[in-house]
């Protein structure tokens, strides 16, 4: 799977919180925490669970910066 | 609006659909006066890529294409105005001819100093979304803030937008209402080939490379989806060169619902 987003971030679902509409899937990469929010109806497709590998993709116009 | 006079603009709706304008009809007519894109955008002063936004977007809008053909690319292959698009520039002439006589009944003197229709001017709406799509409502799935709006934007092809509640409330989205999904094509990724990803992503639609422009930094990309209609995406160009994606390639073009935009008329 190629994909134009730039940002794939290879980690572990660690935390699955259901909403009636969206949900909250947190990935451990590698020590640190990448939160998503997607719809309740991605993460029954994808079958996700804790302990799951998975990407975070990120599309690069959406990473904000901070110094 | 040249002379800062009013001016009879007419906005053509049918069934409430969103108005196109008279620059895009002079630009279909000089379609079906030259059989081509590149010929129509010199006859009226646009550049080749701003005349084919221009057609995308008036197919994108309409249930069926005005202009078909258009994908030949920068040389073109020959672009025809269907039976709908004759028909979307009659009836925008004629009524414009009658227009024009009620509007002169209408503003008489009062159009010099302190122009009594100033407001009017900013109730055109337009946005810089490079993807407007006229779709039809199918299901509204409610939650405790945010609400699912599942539409059609072909009969082939679902569109979801994940918007608050209150705004499903505030602009009465209910199964069966027209609406416009608006979707900046920043927020549009791509993948290469046909095959549906496993990805959280709801919207995924299939297409072909019809345009690809690059940047020093950004590409973007058109993608034929089918229908007439198409969907732009701007990605890098550091993107653009590891997909290798060229015009006539297979690609899918897909979104997080939470980047849609949903506006009614």
């Amino acid at each position: 799977m190629q994909l134009s987003a730039r940002n794939a971030l290879k980690g572990t679902v660690v935390e699955i919180a259901r909403g009636q509409i969206v949900g909250k899937v947190k990935v451990d990469v590698g020590g640190q925490f990448v939160t998503s929010l997607v719809s309740v109806e991605a993460i029954d497709e994808l079958g996700l669970t804790v302990g799951d590998s998975v990407s975070a993709i990120i599309k690069s116009t959406e990473v904000m910066l901070a110094k | 609006m040249t002379d800062g006079k009013v001016e009879a603009l007419l906005a053509l709706k049918r069934e409430g659909r969103p108005s196109v304008g008279r620059d895009r009809i002079e630009l279909l007519e000089a379609v079906a006066t030259h059989g081509s894109i590149s010929k129509a955008a010199k006859a009226v002063g646009l550049s080749y890529k701003a005349a084919w936004d221009a057609l995308n977007a008036v197919n994108n809008l309409l249930p069926r294409p005005a202009v078909t053909g258009q994908t030949g690319g920068r040389q073109g292959g020959g672009a025809q105005v269907t039976e709908d698009g004759h028909a979307l520039i009659a009836s925008f002439r004629l009524l414009e001819k009658r227009l024009d006589k009620v509007a002169r009944l209408l503003t008489g003197d009062e159009s010099g100093d302190g122009d009594p229709f100033a407001l009017l001017w900013s109730l055109g709406m337009k946005t810089t979304a490079r993807n407007a799509f006229r779709c039809t409502v199918t299901e509204v799935r409610r939650g405790g803030v945010n609400a699912e709006v599942l539409m059609h934007l072909t009969p082939d092809c679902q569109l979801t937008a994940i918007v608050t509640g209150e705004s499903v409330d505030e602009l009465a989205i209910t199964p069966g209402r027209d609406v416009t999904a608006l979707i900046k094509s920043s927020f549009v990724m791509l993948i290469a080939g046909d095959q549906n990803p496993r990805l959280s992503a709801r919207n995924r639609i299939p297409g072909i490379v019809s345009h690809r422009d690059d940047g020093p930094v950004s590409a973007e990309f058109s993608l034929d989806i089918g229908g007439g209609k198409s969907i732009v995406a701007v990605v890098t160009r550091d993107a653009a060169e590891d997909l290798d994606l060229k015009v006539g390639d297979k690609a899918m073009a897909f979104f997080k619902s939470s980047h849609v935009i949903l506006a009614v008329d």
